[in-house]
Parts: structure tokens; C-alpha cells; sequence
């Protein structure tokens, strides 16, 4: 299937907490299409980072597969994991993304400098316009706010075109209006730039924000929903927690 | 609170070790100094009341006790008889003694580079030596020799070696192998006892003697009776109860291993020094680190007073263990030193290393004061922290001191260091202090004064010095601000590293400046030919015997022989010399001043400006030399020459030479081959001589040189050893901040790895960190390094020491290099552990 942008086989996880078997992801099979935006859902240990985490690339799974368009990930090494992640895999974290002693040019432009390539001018410039952050490129992260923060954390999710950018609670750590601002900016990225997002949250308002949302519990998917609205998921939580 | 005290101190084992070791090292060189000196006084306490062990009084010439290291003055043996005559003298007899070289019959030098042979005469009253094997010497022709020795050289009795002393070598058999109460060896010297006849013959005394043994009769006191022997001795004789004497001996040799001392001691504090910055930063981070539970703590009740309490609590558990091991290592220390002074043929007992309480007191005060300092400005911080820090998300370091007040501070410690270091290089001295002691604080003060000032400008040079790294790409531009981004850490850390290479730099400088003056020295003044010099440097030098040899040979036009040795002149010990003074000046450029050198008499003497100066003299004035044989004797200044850095100061004839010093070894000969004789010609006939004289060398001015700069290059040399050892505790501290700094940025390291950094990568981002704060370091060290070079190499000229700045700089950059690779070889391991670090754990949130 061509407009797969990753998607699991029967994807397990167990590991050991302590003397415990944790089975954070059972049998999980699950596909994301290109070009949109999807949310993960979950009560805490839903496995739903854990996901995320295997479909990036920085975890593996115990057993089944995962593919990253039709690349079987479990074949790769450390080092061709990170090469993959460097060019094919955007990330968004909830906080701490980025590099203290790095300027907002610089911390856009780290995945490329890394790769040892040179950023696609124009596209750097019209992400960094969609996104506002013109005035902003010279300063160090901690002369930005969190709202500016994340925004340039976005950018360089978006500069490095990747396949596929995973967010892990994006929002997480913003108030409101930031939060939507920047949801909202990843709604654009997906619309107007063809961006295909994967993130990972336990706000409904958030979720509402992408096309479709997938349920997760007990390492199970349990639900999914199309082009939800944070009230048809609020409804849909209830539901599960009866 | 003692309980939280231990339970901090588990859980930082690692960065624990690291300042442990630190402390180990420095502490390690101060047992180590006072195990070595102890061992070996001990030795020597053994070795000088067994010497004496027959003898009730011994019967000397007096010496002054600056000078007991020159030979006494010899006296008429009828002396003997009237000691005898005394009563209470059971015994008396006469003995004659001097230093001598030894060799094989094939010319194979023995023992020539190390302690010197000393020979006397086999006398049957208070003879302190027991036979290990074989027979005493009964004639001219017959010798013993200490077992130890024997052992060493591979001789047994019945084999034959030469004997060179004053004539023509001779040949001796061994009959016999001696030893000295429990000891088969004398502390590495060798000796030997001959005959008395022939002891008369190669000791050239001409029928006199040396000294007298007296045992006394039963129920006579010693110091009573040596008191009674005084009144029938001449002037210049003295009777002492020997035990008395033992004591004075050793003594004076005791003062020569405070040198060993001092110089060990020096080492271990300079390296406890370097490690106060290690400490201090180890201690700080911590603290900074765990600012959230210190707060805890403060919030749940503790008062400041127990929150400084714990952590100098921890600093003095990690000290009292360090020290103690400390110890240990001394004495490994130790063991390691015997172990090199055996190599270079001294001969320490093994298996009985002296560790005294006040050894393993001064080790435990030093480590303990050391790291309670340098503890002590973190324990405040601590102490400062506030109980609502406990809440804070945000780890913000509990003091900040305004950057006006550091740069204050700091330029204030420089300065006092400045001034201090001057002070002391233009030989100020006051009570109790010596112008080393000022040179050593202002250097410290200066040290510290440059550590507190290096945060200010830790930014722009951090990024001058990295420029060349972060032109690389990101990873080289990470590397450079992680390198720069705690001012104070980084300029902690490099500080060991500052004082390390200073020292090296001083050290490269003044061998560097030494050489030069060298070759410029032997380039200007030697007009001869070829010098013929002994090879090692025992007791015995030259046989007068080589030069009337040399002075035959057709291949030689003119040759000089100069002798030298200690006189004391106006208080201090200065280096006298004698040639015949025409040929002198005809094979040695001197700058004649005042007065002629070539035309002083025997009454008169030639002194250089320097001595003119030191002793306030001028030509015609009368001058007061003591020898250590003849005691004072007057003579006249003659002639003043131009001072020419190591050359003696004083220049005497052979007459009057031979009428105050026993010796009469030259210690070198200069020497003009005649018209017509090539280098290599005039080489080989003069080899053709000294062959027979196994010991001495033919050198060439070239040859004279290098000989000559060899012994500055093996001082530098031990120097440098030694320095590695600074450079050891910069590499700690390195290796340690980084290991903090890692766990501090796990965050973003996994961040870095999430968006695609390979290991490798970052192995080499903190890599190149360690290495941009090791050469920044070395460049702050070499910098103040030139200047103390500079500052020592100005002030010698200034007191008109001819010595000329050389600034090696190859040597240098080598120096920086070395920096550079001990900061890649420190990143390994702290690089492996951000490479290896889990990526998932380093992003995962609380």
C-alpha cells in the first residue's frame, strides 16, 4: 500500500519490571496514511508512547513488525536507525527540544547539519513564515518562550522534509492559547505543506485537531475514530472506561 | 544527618573516586618524600654507628662543617706515639684514606657513574669492617672490597682489578670481602682497603696520615679521654669521642637528603595544589546537582550549620580514605625510587621502607587540609540554598557572585603573586623566609589569581581556541558551546591543566635558555682543541698523572690542567679553581677586567665581577678564603675577570693550591694539538693515553657541549617526569567534569540522538569538548609559563648571570599537543557513556 506512511504487524512489546512481565504493547496492528494527521489516545500505560517510540525507530518491538513506508525497521541496525531517523522521521517532544547552546537557526536546521546537508532555502523560509518565527532566529532557546519554543521545534520537524513527523504531547506543556496556536500550526503543516503527523496526547481538544484518532489500552487498540470532535471523543473515553 | 552524609556519598561513587584520586596522588608524593628519607636515614644511621662501631675516640683535623665534604688536612704520625703515650689509650693507630676509581684489567669502568669509591687502609685498631669471605690485605699488591659491591661488578676473591687514583693506575688483587655490621654495602659506595703501604703510595700521602683510631681501656670515658688526647695534639687536630663523630658525619649527610626531601615534597604539593581546583569543582557540581534534595532537607528542618556539615562531612570521609591510600602509595612511591636510584648504582637494603607516624600524619593532615579548602566554598553554597528550592522545577545555582567582584578578587591575587614573585626573584629574603619561598607563594597566589579571573574570559577564548573546531560543521559547534557554556566549570577544569603546563613551560624555558647559553659559553670561550674530562662523577676525577702523560706527546702544542673544588669565601660555598694561569688564558677566553690573570702570584688570587660583587672586593683588596684543610688563609685580589655564568669564580695557582687543599685530582684538561695534527689525528693519539686511565674521556668542543647540556636535560627530564603527574590530575579533572556534564545533558543528548545523531557523532562532540578545554588550559598555562620564564631569565641577568631567554617554541606547541591528545584520551570513556546513553531513557519524562 503505497500511501502507508508507517504501520505495525502484530507488534508486540514485553519487558520486565522487575519481577513483573508488562506487556506494553499486544498485538497491535495499525497503519498511518501519508498525508495526515492522526493522534494516538490513551489512559496512562495504554502503551501509547510506546508506540510512538517503535514507529520512530527508538524502540524496538518483541515481536511483530513495523515499517516506516516499506521499510521493516526490525532489520536495521542502531547506526541505520539513526540514519533513518535523521532523514526520513521528524520529532516533537513535550519539552526539552531543544539544544541550549544552539540558536533557533541552528536548532531548525540540526537535523540537515547533521546529515552533513544543506537546508532547501525556500522551504526553510516559508516554514519559518507559516510558522512566525522570522524575528526570532538569532535567539537561544532560553531568551524564547514555551510557545516559541515548541514552534521552532516544529520547524525543525518540518525543515527536514521528513516522511513523517511523530509529537509526542506537543501541547503538553503550554497553556491554552499556545497549545492552540501550535496545534493549530500542525493542522497547517499537514493541509498546506502535505505533511503527514503522527502525535501522541490524552488532551480530546488536542486530538481534535487531527483527522482520525486511534484508542489505546492495555497495549490493545481498542477504537478508532474519523475526523473526531473533542466532544465525540470525550464520548468515546467514557465509553471505554465503562 | 550522618547517615544522609554516607548515603550522598554512595551516590556519587563514581565522581567520589575520581577527586580520591586526585587526592591520592598529591598525597602519595608527600609519604612517599618522607618514606624515602627515612628509609634512607635510617640506613645511614646504621651505616655511620657501625663505621665507628671500634673506635672510642677518633682523632681528625678540624674542618669547617660547610666544607666537611672537602679532605681534611693531613698530619705528622708521631702524633700517633703521643697518643699513645696518654693514659686511658689502650690502642692507637694512624690511618690514610682518599677516593679512587676502579676498573677492570680491560679498562671496563666500575661503578663510574654512580656514589664514589672511597679506599683507606687496612689497620688492625678500631677496623670496622668484618670479613665476608677470604683474608685481610697482608701486602702491597693485595685489596678487599665490600661484598655489595663485589655482587654488583660480578668479582670474587682471587680476580684482579685496576686501581686509579693519583699515579698510574695499578693493579690489586682481591683477597677478601668485607662488610660493615649487618650490611654487606656502605649505601651504594663502594669500598676498599688496601695495605697501609700502599694505601701511603696511591692516596699520595707522602708518610702522613689522615686520621687516628683510639679505643680506650676498660672504665675510661670516651669524651674524657678525648679531652686528655687533646691537650698532646698540634693545632689544627682534634680528638672526639667517635660516637660524637658518627653523629656530626651523618648529620652532614642528612642535610644532603633534605635536598631528595624537599624536592619530593615540593612535587606532591604542587600536585595537591593542582588538585584543590578538581576537588572544588567536583564538590560544586555535586552540590548543584543535588540541589533539590539539599533543599529537601532544609525544608524538613535541617539548619545551614548541618547542611555544611554534611558536606564537609563527605569531603572529609573521601580525604581520610584518599590520604590513607595515599600512604600506600608513598610507599609504593618509595619502593619505586630505591628502585631507580639501584639503577644508577646505589644500593638501598631492600624490604625494611621506614613509615614513621609522622609520615602517615603529614600525609593525612595534608590530604585532609587540601580537601576540606577546597570543599569548603561548595559547602557554603550549599549551606545558602533555600528550603522553597525544593519546589522550584528549575536547578538555578544557588550564588552568583557579580563578575565586578571576581574580576576584583582576581586581579587583586594576581597582583599580590606579581609582586611576590618578583619579590622573591630579586632575592628579597626576610626573617624566616627565603626569596624560593616568596617566588613559590607569589606563584600560587598568582595560579589561583588567573583560575578566578579565567571564567570572565572563558567565552571569547573558549571560542578563539575551538574556532578552528567549530568551522567543522554542528557537531564541531556543539562541542565548542558545550566547551564554553559553564564559564566557572571550564575554568575549573583547566586550571590543573594551567598549572601543569606552566611548570612544564618554565621547565622547557630554562633548559631551552640554558642550552643556548651553553653553546654560546663553550663557542665563545673554548680555544682549544680537545678537553679531557673523567666520565662519571665519583669522588675521584683526574690522575695528575694523565696530564704529564698528555704534555709528552708530540701531537700536543700546550695543554692546561684545572683543578677545582669548595672553598667558603665571605660566608658562602663558592667553587674555587687552579691552573697554571699563562696557559690558562691561552686555551680559555677570559674578559680581563682589572689586574692580569696571567701574572698573579701564589699569594694572590683572580676573581670574577660576580665575586667582586658578592664579596665587596676589588683589585689590590685584601680577600679571606677558608679551606676546608687549611682553614683561613688571606690572599690578595690580583686580577678581575668578567663573570661568565658556570664557570668558578676564583682562580688560584697550583702552588698555592697544593699548600690548602689535600686533593690533587684535575678535573679537566684542556688541551692544543700542534701545528699540522688533524681533530681526529690528535683525537686518537690523546685516546691512546687516557685508554690506560679507564674513566676518562676525549671530547671535542662539540662533544663538551652536548656533555655539558646532557646533565641540564636530565635534570629538565626528571623534572618533566614529575610534571606528568599535574598533568595526571588535569586529566582527572577533565575526564571527571565531563562525566558530570553527560549526565547533566542526558536530555539532550537523547535529543540529539533522536533527530539523528550517530554514536559516533557524539563520541566526537565530547571529544573535541575535552579537547577544547585541555588546550585552553595549556594555553593559559603556557602564557604564564613564558612569563615565569621570562621573569626568572630577566632578574638571573639582572643579578649579572649571563644567561640568554630562549623560548623553544616547537617544544611549546609540543607541550600543547600533549594537552590536546591527554583531552582525547580523557573523552574516551565519558564519550562512550553518551554514546551508549539509552535514547528512549534520556527523552522518557518523569
Amino acid at each position: 500500500m503505497p500511501d502507508i506512511a508507517a504501520s505495525t504487524e502484530r507488534a508486540t512489546k514485553i519487558y520486565m519490571s522487575g519481577p513483573a512481565e508488562v506487556r506494553a504493547l499486544d498485538d497491535v496492528t495499525v497503519a498511518f496514511h501519508k498525508g495526515r494527521f492522526s493522534a494516538i489516545m490513551g489512559p496512562s500505560g495504554s502503551g501509547k508512547s510506546t508506540l510512538l517510540h517503535c514507529l520512530a525507530g527508538l524502540d524496538s518491538v518483541t515481536g511483530g513488525k513495523v515499517y516506516l513506508g516499506e521499510q521493516d525497521l526490525g532489520t536495521l541496525s542502531d547506526r541505520e536507525l539513526t540514519l533513518l531517523r535523521r532523514s526520513r522521521v521528524g520529532f516533537i517532544f513535550q519539552a526539552f527540544n531543544l539544544i541550549p547552546t544552539l540558536n533557533a537557526t541552528e536548532n531548525i536546521t540540526l537535523p540537515t547539519d547533521i546529515a552533513g546537508r544543506r537546508p532547501d532555502r525556500t522551504w526553510f523560509n516559508r516554514v519559518i513564515d507559516v510558522l512566525g518565527l522570522g524575528d526570532r532566529l538569532t535567539h537561544r532557546p532560553s531568551e524564547l518562550s514555551g510557545g516559541q519554543q515548541q514552534r521552532v521545534a516544529v520547524a525543525r520537524a518540518l525543515v527536514a522534509r521528513p516522511d513523517i513527523i511523530f509529537a509526542d504531547e506537543p501541547s503538553g506543556n503550554l497553556d491554552s492559547k499556545s497549545g492552540a496556536q501550535l496545534l493549530g500550526f500542525l493542522r497547517r503543516a499537514v493541509d498546506d505543506l502535505g505533511q503527514t503527523i503522527v502525535m501522541v496526547t490524552h488532551d480530546p481538544v488536542a486530538a481534535a485537531y487531527a483527522d482520525r484518532v486511534v484508542f489505546l489500552a492495555d497495549g490493545r487498540v481498542v477504537d478508532e475514530l474519523e475526523s473526531p470532535t473533542s466532544d465525540a471523543i470525550l464520548d468515546r473515553i467514557k465509553s471505554l472506561e465503562t | 544527618m550522618w547517615r544522609a552524609t554516607w548515603k550522598g556519598l554512595l551516590g556519587h561513587k563514581l565522581r567520589l573516586a575520581l577527586t580520591a584520586l586526585a587526592i591520592f596522588l598529591g598525597t602519595s608524593f608527600v609519604a612517599g618524600s618522607y618514606v624515602f628519607t627515612d628509609t634512607l636515614g635510617g640506613l645511614f644511621d646504621n651505616l655511620f654507628s657501625s663505621a665507628f662501631a671500634g673506635t672510642d675516640v677518633l682523632v681528625q683535623a678540624t674542618v669547617d662543617e660547610d666544607l666537611s665534604f672537602v679532605q681534611r688536612a693531613r698530619f705528622d704520625p708521631e702524633v700517633v706515639d703521643a697518643i699513645q703515650a696518654v693514659e686511658g689509650v689502650e690502642a692507637a693507630e694512624g690511618t690514610v684514606g682518599g677516593f679512587a676509581n676502579l676498573a677492570t684489567p680491560d679498562g671496563e669502568v666500575l661503578g663510574g657513574q654512580g656514589p664514589p669509591t672511597i679506599g683507606s687502609a687496612w689497620i688492625e685498631v678500631g677496623n670496622p669492617f668484618e670479613l665476608r669471605d677470604g683474608r685481610p690485605p697482608a701486602a702491597d699488591g693485595e685489596m678487599v672490597l665490600d661484598k655489595a659491591s663485589a655482587d654488583r661488578f660480578g668479582l670474587t676473591v682471587g680476580q684482579e682489578i685496576l686501581v686509579i687514583t693519583l699515579g698510574r693506575p695499578e693493579r690489586f688483587e682481591i683477597v677478601g670481602l668485607i662488610g660493615l655490621g649487618s650490611s654487606d654495602g656502605f649505601g651504594g659506595a663502594t669500598a676498599i682497603g688496601v695495605d697501609p703501604v700502599a694505601a701511603d703510595r696511591i692516596f699520595g700521602a707522602d708518610g702522613q696520615i689522615d686520621a687516628v683510631n683510639v679505643v680506650a681501656r676498660d672504665g675510661f670515658d670516651p669524651a674524657l679521654l678525648a679531652e686528655q688526647i687533646q691537650t698532646v695534639l698540634p693545632d689544627g687536630v682534634r680528638a672526639l669521642d667517635a660516637r660524637l663523630a658518627a653523629e656530626e658525619q651523618l648529620a652532614g649527610f642528612k642535610q644532603a637528603l633534605g635536598f631528595i626531601n624537599t624536592f619530593l615534597l615540593v612535587f606532591g604539593l604542587v600536585a595537591l595544589f593542582a588538585s584543590t581546583f578538581l576537588i572544588q569543582n567536583t564538590f560544586q557540581i555535586i552540590v548543584t546537582q543535588r540541589t533539590r534534595e539539599l533543599a529537601m532537607f532544609r525544608a524538613i528542618g535541617a539548619t545551614r550549620r548541618q547542611i555544611m556539615a554534611m558536606v564537609l562531612g563527605e569531603a572529609t570521609i573521601v580525604a581520610i580514605l584518599a590520604s590513607a591510600a595515599g600512604v600506600g602509595g608513598g610507599i609504593g612511591l618509595a619502593e619505586a625510587i630505591r628502585w631507580a636510584f639501584e639503577r644508577f648504582g646505589g644500593d638501598i637494603p631492600s624490604g625494611d621502607l621506614v613509615v614513621a607516624r609522622r609520615t602517615v600524619g603529614a600525609a593525612l593532615l595534608t590530604g585532609l587540609v587540601v580537601t576540606l579548602v577546597s570543599a569548603l566554598i561548595p559547602a557554603l553554597n550549599a549551606s545558602r540554598i533555600l528550603p522553597v528550592a525544593a519546589m522550584r522545577e528549575a536547578v538555578s545555582p544557588p550564588r552568583r557572585r557579580s563578575l565586578r567582584r571576581r574580576g576584583f578578587t582576581g586581579a587583586i591575587l594576581a597582583g599580590i603573586g606579581v609582586a611576590l614573585l618578583f619579590a622573591g626573584l630579586r632575592g628579597f629574603r626576610t626573617a624566616g623566609l627565603s626569596p624560593v619561598a616568596f617566588v613559590g607563594a607569589g606563584a600560587g597566589s598568582l595560579f589561583v589569581g588567573i583560575a578566578v579571573l579565567t571564567p570572565l574570559f572563558t567565552r571569547p577564548l573558549g571560542r578563539t581556541l575551538g574556532a578552528p573546531v567549530a568551522a567543522m560543521g554542528t557537531i564541531g559547534r556543539l562541542a565548542r558551546e558545550n566547551a564554553v557554556r559553564s564559564p566557572r566549570r571550564t575554568a575549573a577544569t583547566s586550571s590543573s591543566i594551567m598549572i601543569g603546563t606552566a611548570l612544564a613551560a618554565l621547565a622547557l624555558i630554562l633548559g631551552s635558555s640554558l642550552d643556548t647559553t651553553t653553546d654560546a659559553l663553550i663557542r665563545d670561550r673554548f680555544r682549544s682543541d680537545l678537553i679531557v674530562q673523567p666520565g662519571g662523577f665519583g669522588g675521584a676525577e683526574l690522575s695528575p698523572r694523565v696530564a704529564v702523560e698528555l704534555a709528552e706527546l708530540p701531537e700536543v702544542s700546550a695543554l692546561v690542567a684545572i683543578r677545582r673544588n669548595a672553598a667558603e669565601i665571605d660566608g658562602d660555598t663558592e667553587f674555587v679553581a687552579s691552573a697554571d694561569m699563562a696557559r690558562l688564558i691561552e686555551l680559555v677566553r677570559f674578559e680581563n677586567r682589572q689586574g692580569r690573570m696571567d701574572q698573579i702570584t701564589d699569594s694572590q688570587v683572580a676573581i670574577s665581577t660576580d665575586l667582586a660583587g658578592d664579596a665587596d672586593v676589588g683589585l689590590g683588596d685584601p680577600i679571606v678564603i677558608t679551606f676546608g684543610s687549611s682553614g683561613d688563609q688571606s690572599f690578595t685580589v690580583g686580577a678581575v675577570f668578567e663573570a661568565d655564568g658556570p664557570g668558578s669564580d676564583l682562580y688560584m695557582t697550583p702552588a698555592a693550591w697544593e699548600a690548602n687543599f689535600v686533593e690533587r685530582f684535575d678535573s679537566s684538561i684542556f688541551v692544543n694539538l700542534a701545528e699540522g695534527v688533524g681533530l681526529e689525528a690528535g683525537r686518537e693519539a690523546l685516546t691512546a693515553v687516557t685508554a690506560k686511565y679507564p674513566g676518562t674521556n676525549v671530547l671535542d668542543q662539540n662533544q663538551f657541549a652536548e656533555e655539558a647540556k646532557s646533565q641540564i636535560r636530565q635534570f629538565i627530564g626528571l623534572v618533566f617526569a614529575l610534571l606528568a603527574l599535574t598533568l595526571l590530575i588535569g586529566f582527572v579533572g577533565i575526564l571527571n567534569t565531563l562525566l558530570l556534564s553527560i549526565i547533566e545533558r542526558t536530555r539532550e543528548i537523547g535529543l540529539l540522538r533522536a533527530v539523528g545523531t550517530t554514536r559516533r557523532q557524539l563520541s566526537r562532540m565530547v571529544t573535541w569538548e575535552a579537547v577544547i578545554v585541555a588546550v585552553f588550559g595549556a594555553v593559559l598555562g603556557l602564557t604564564l609559563g613564558v612569563f615565569f620564564g621570562w621573569a626568572v631569565i630577566t632578574s638571573l641577568q639582572a643579578d649579572d648571570v649571563e644567561i640568554l631567554l630562549s623560548i623553544p617554541g616547537t617544544w611549546l606547541a609540543a607541550a600543547v599537543a600533549v594537552a590536546a591528545v591527554s583531552g582525547v584520551v580523557a573523552a574516551v570513556y565519558p564519550a562512550r557513556r553518551a554514546s551508549r546513553l539509552n535514547v528512549l531513557a534520556a527523552i522518557a519524562y518523569e
